[in-house]
């Protein structure tokens, strides 16, 4: 089978206006989107994969759904918070891409077509931040409603979308293991049996997987209906690619080479193929991309960071392929007592740090030490928003005045599901890290950085709806 | 402790935080396999000592150790990250603390399993009592709430990092992770009263119990080969007394 070649969107965008690769997509997908939600070929079905409810996903009058056995085998599978994170969303993507070149090829387009990401971090790209003209237009170039266009994001006011610089940070390539201890995740995610949903994000996973989830918002904005928006599954290429770029990134990365990750033991990947027949992967099956089953190669998989330097030379990062329990457990300097709400407004939190006792003190940049902020057990209702978050910023000043104490962003994406009990849910919320050794070297040489002391400020990047309500369980520093 | 052995201490601590946690089970298990079991004894246990102090201390330290060797290796999770999410010098008393309230539910579990095991045993012998718990164990693999269980074994939870606060949250969690534990695990741990402390079936409960953990999308051969493996187990205790 020849290997065909996924593109960024802009790229083609620029290529010409309603290539014909994003024409076809969205020719596609209003094919997949008139079967029934009970066709495993259908829009509504595929999404239903990733995550369904029943108050959130739409249904025709009626329409049957499909069995109880079903549901519970193949609907609300996602990986998330999990080293199962990337490898089961690639299975995923397959799979959906595999059904909707069949629908291309039945409308009469191409047999190689291939899926398209969206490479937001291309910083050669002025526009790189904005969706091309084939996501936000209301109508094809034939006049017909445009499936690409989703009337539920989180419109700005010119008609695209806010994703920000820090939502699209890509230092999450600099981390050096693919898996690590929840406090310090690594790459792609801590050791879990299945995780629909819970525990805690890699690094990828957190930004800027999570963030662009939340950027975009309306279906994006929640596990349950991401997959009914056509950019979810640009967005989760773009994710996909950027594992590969991560493996090819200098000096060597690898992925995990324990048996349980290679055959997913304490997990089961079902999944329906483009003849509607069942199928079961693991991910050994989906390591190399242009190779069967898979057959698909990036256009870009160049590096966009400049040269890793020592990398690896951190203690928790244990070498290349090195299982996570080898890597000692960074210590934790200081954590609040109490959960500390997140809203509409600024919000804050107070650590009171002791002095490392096994973690080397000092300046970071100058020994391996590296600093993890953790935001553990977020829990709550309500839409997913990013907040920025700032270290030390005083008291009632404006974070956005303090660039230079700016740590990262983070996203609620997924917190109100992974609130909730039943299912695949545990109601232990979402936590993520945010590695901030760079920014803690900062204030340090800016004379910011208080041993004793730590004031972690959260900052909404867009208006949150007045019926949000969350809180994260506690926030914690770690240095390891 | 010469500087090498305390280097690679320190790197144990360091890497391995539950290390003790797991010798511990292991202690448990070498004490409770050399333990004399009464696995072919119809009766439980020598009528005469049955309802003394004797035989309830008897019957409560083997529970006790069964828990510890069982049901600790299936915290280790847990244990593991209540340490990483403690201050060095406070990881092994958040350890002890989680376990202690991790204890206290199984051990409240296990004086109610023991008094209905000594009523039962008084209005009909051990090999009916044997085959009404393996049947509850079996039907138990299919209750709706043995779904929440396990979802529930993996929640995780929020503590104060220091003080008495700090102490009593992580006793809470334990608690409610040997609650949801044992909504989990409690019916087959029921069929060792009948059959002691057998090598056997304890093997098998504990490697059922981790791989019922992990998978958390449980499909039918799951089940099938969990409830194949509890009856295979209960069958052959018995006959193979360890």
């Amino acid at each position: 089978m020849a290997v065909r070649t996924r593109e960024e969107i802009w790229k083609l965008h620029n290529a010409t206006p309603w290539h014909s690769t994003l024409l076809w997509y969205a020719q596609g997908v209003a094919a997949m989107q008139k079967r029934a939600i009970n066709d495993p070929l259908s829009w509504r079905f595929q999404a239903a994969v990733h995550g369904f409810h029943p108050s959130a996903t739409p249904f025709l009058p009626g329409e049957t759904k499909p069995t109880s056995a079903i549901q519970a085998k193949y609907w609300n599978q996602c990986q998330h918070g999990s080293w199962f994170f990337l490898p089961w969303h690639r299975m995923y993507l397959h799979h959906f891409e595999k059904i909707l070149m069949a629908e291309i090829a039945a409308l009469g387009g191409p047999q190689d077509w291939a899926l398209p990401y969206w490479n937001y971090s291309n910083a050669s790209n002025p526009h790189a931040l904005e969706l091309p003209p084939e996501f936000t237009a209301a109508k094809l170039p034939n006049g017909k409603p445009n499936p690409l266009r989703v009337a539920q994001r989180a419109w700005n006011a010119v008609g695209n979308v806010d994703v920000f610089p820090s939502d699209v940070d890509l230092s999450c390539l600099k981390e050096t293991n693919f898996d690590g201890p929840p406090v310090a995740p690594g790459f792609g995610g801590p050791q879990t049996g299945f995780a629909h949903s819970g525990g805690t994000s890699g690094m990828l996973e957190s930004l800027p997987h999570n963030n662009v989830h939340g950027a975009v918002g309306g279906f994006m904005g929640s596990f349950v209906t991401a997959g009914l928006d056509p950019l979810f599954w640009v967005h989760h290429a773009n994710i996909d690619r950027l594992w590969e770029v991560w493996l090819l990134r200098p000096p060597v990365h690898n992925n995990p080479t324990l048996v349980k990750w290679l055959q997913a033991t304490g997990a089961t990947f079902d999944f329906y193929d483009s003849s509607g027949t069942a199928i079961t992967m693991v991910p050994k099956d989906v390591l190399s991309t242009s190779a069967s089953p898979l057959y698909y190669v990036y256009d870009d998989v160049t590096d966009p960071l400049a040269p890793a330097v020592g990398a690896g030379a951190g203690p928790a990062a244990a070498g290349p392929g090195t299982p996570v329990t080898s890597a000692p457990v960074p210590e934790l300097l200081g954590a609040t007592a109490a959960a500390v709400p997140i809203g509409a407004g600024v919000s804050t939190a107070q650590l009171d740090l002791q002095p490392p006792q096994q973690a080397q003190a000092g300046t970071l940049a100058a020994s391996p030490v590296r600093a993890f902020l953790n935001l553990e057990n977020i829990q709550g209702t309500g839409e997913a928003v990013n907040y920025a978050v700032y270290l030390n910023v005083p008291a009632g000043a404006d974070p956005k005045d303090y660039e230079r104490h700016r740590a990262g962003s983070v996203s609620t994406f997924g917190v109100h599901e992974s609130s909730q009990t039943g299912g695949h849910q545990t109601g232990s919320g979402r936590s993520l890290v945010l590695e901030v050794t760079d920014v803690v070297d900062r204030l340090s040489i800016d004379g910011n950085w208080d041993p004793s002391k730590l004031q972690v400020t959260f900052a909404p990047q867009r208006a949150v709806p007045a019926s949000n309500n969350m809180k994260v369980g506690r926030v914690s520093l770690y240095f390891g | 402790m010469s500087p090498t052995a305390s280097g690679y201490s320190s790197r144990l601590q360091r890497t391995y935080p539950e290390w003790w946690v797991l010798l511990i089970s292991a202690i448990a298990w070498l004490v409770l396999l050399s333990w004399p079991n009464h696995a072919n004894d119809p009766s439980m246990c020598p009528p005469i000592h049955r309802g003394q102090a004797s035989w309830w201390f008897e019957q409560s330290l083997g529970w006790l150790l069964m828990i510890i060797a069982m049901m600790f290796p299936m915290a280790t999770s847990h244990v593991r990250s209540v340490a990483a999410r403690s201050f060095w010098n406070r990881r092994n008393r958040a350890i002890s603390t989680f376990l202690l309230g991790f204890l206290s539910t199984w051990s409240v579990m296990g004086l109610l399993m023991v008094g209905a095991g000594a009523w039962l045993v008084k209005w009909t012998d051990a090999a009916v009592i044997t085959v009404f718990t393996l049947l509850v164990a079996v039907g138990w693999q299919f209750a709706p709430w043995k779904k929440w269980a396990i979802l529930a074994c993996h929640r995780t939870r929020s503590f104060a990092p220091r003080g008495w606060r700090g102490d009593w949250e992580l006793i809470c969690y334990g608690a409610f992770h040997g609650y949801a534990c044992s909504v989990s695990c409690i019916a087959m741990m029921a069929l060792m009263l009948p059959l002691s402390h057998n090598g056997l079936l304890m093997i098998t409960i504990t490697g059922v119990g981790l791989q019922e953990r992990t998978r958390m999308n449980r499909r039918n051969r799951d089940l099938i080969l969990t409830v194949s493996l509890i009856v295979a187990g209960a069958a052959t205790a018995p006959i193979l007394a360890v």
